[in-house]
């Protein structure tokens, strides 16, 4: 059963992703890959938020931890396209864009997780 | 027609990446909470994305759909940024603070020496296959 509610959850991540990234990528022309970074930096701070609610009640429910937590927020985000750019960026000699990226993508995931963790804290 | 294969692809990157996740259970266990079902989700995914976007983009034709289907589906829902930050700031939060940076640089650097092999990967089998076309 929680496999399938995996699977749902995924669905709905990655066609969130998917919509966010056509989104962005008509209003857009930069080089930067403002899409992935946007969205990685949302579902970081969302899986925080969702994931202290879980310490503060380990029963939790299944659709919020397979549905949203495993399935949504996990194929939501996305590590696999933010390495990839990467290395296209370093490709094209867009060094400062490819160091703001990596750099930028790592540092204001890991804060936005911890902000969405102190924010259910408070 | 392209959001059905970002579905699909979706639906099976996140059972996977699940399915994965529980076969290392043992090892993150035994290893004081080192997320090795993670990494390893992330590094083979890398690598594989950056395989698969390289010889469809630049070597092999294959349908839009089945492209997207593989790449923004499939291989975006296996590999996952939101659980990566989460468990380093777990890591930080129990002061497992050299498995915190451990695994902060391996995820990041080998994910993206993972992409760069991925890349090289493919350009390599082109040329020995364009070399194996215009010897014979």
């Amino acid at each position: 059963m929680e496999l399938l509610i995996i699977g749902v959850g995924g669905i709905g991540g990655a066609l969130s992703r998917y919509a966010i990234g056509k989104y962005l990528a008509q209003k857009s022309s930069l080089s930067f890959p403002l899409a992935t970074f946007l969205i990685n930096v949302t579902g970081a701070f969302f899986l925080g938020l969702l994931a202290t609610n879980m310490v503060a009640d380990p029963a939790g429910s299944l659709i919020e931890k397979y549905g949203f937590q495993v399935g949504f927020l996990g194929a939501y985000t996305t590590f696999s396209t933010f390495t990839y750019e990467s290395i296209r960026l370093m490709e094209d000699g867009e060094w400062l864009h490819f160091f703001l990226y990596t750099g930028g993508s790592t540092i204001a995931g890991l804060l936005a997780c911890a902000l969405g963790i102190s924010i259910t804290l408070w | 027609m392209n959001y059905l294969s970002v579905a699909l692809g979706g639906f099976i990157g996140a059972i996977l990446r699940y399915e994965i996740g529980q076969f290392f259970l043992p090892a993150v266990q035994e290893g004081g909470g080192f997320p090795w079902g993670t990494l390893m989700i992330n590094l083979t995914g890398c690598f594989a994305l950056s395989l698969f976007l390289t010889l469809t983009l630049e070597f092999i034709s294959v349908d839009p759909n089945i492209r997207l289907g593989v790449s923004t589906g499939f291989l975006g829902a296996y590999t996952t940024f939101s659980t990566f930050a989460l468990e380093s700031i777990k890591l930080l939060q129990q002061t497992q603070y050299w498995d915190f940076g451990i695994y902060l640089f391996s995820s990041v650097f080998l994910g993206i020496a993972m992409s760069a092999f991925g890349l090289f990967t493919a350009r390599t089998l082109a040329n020995y296959q364009r070399g194996k076309a215009s010897a014979s």
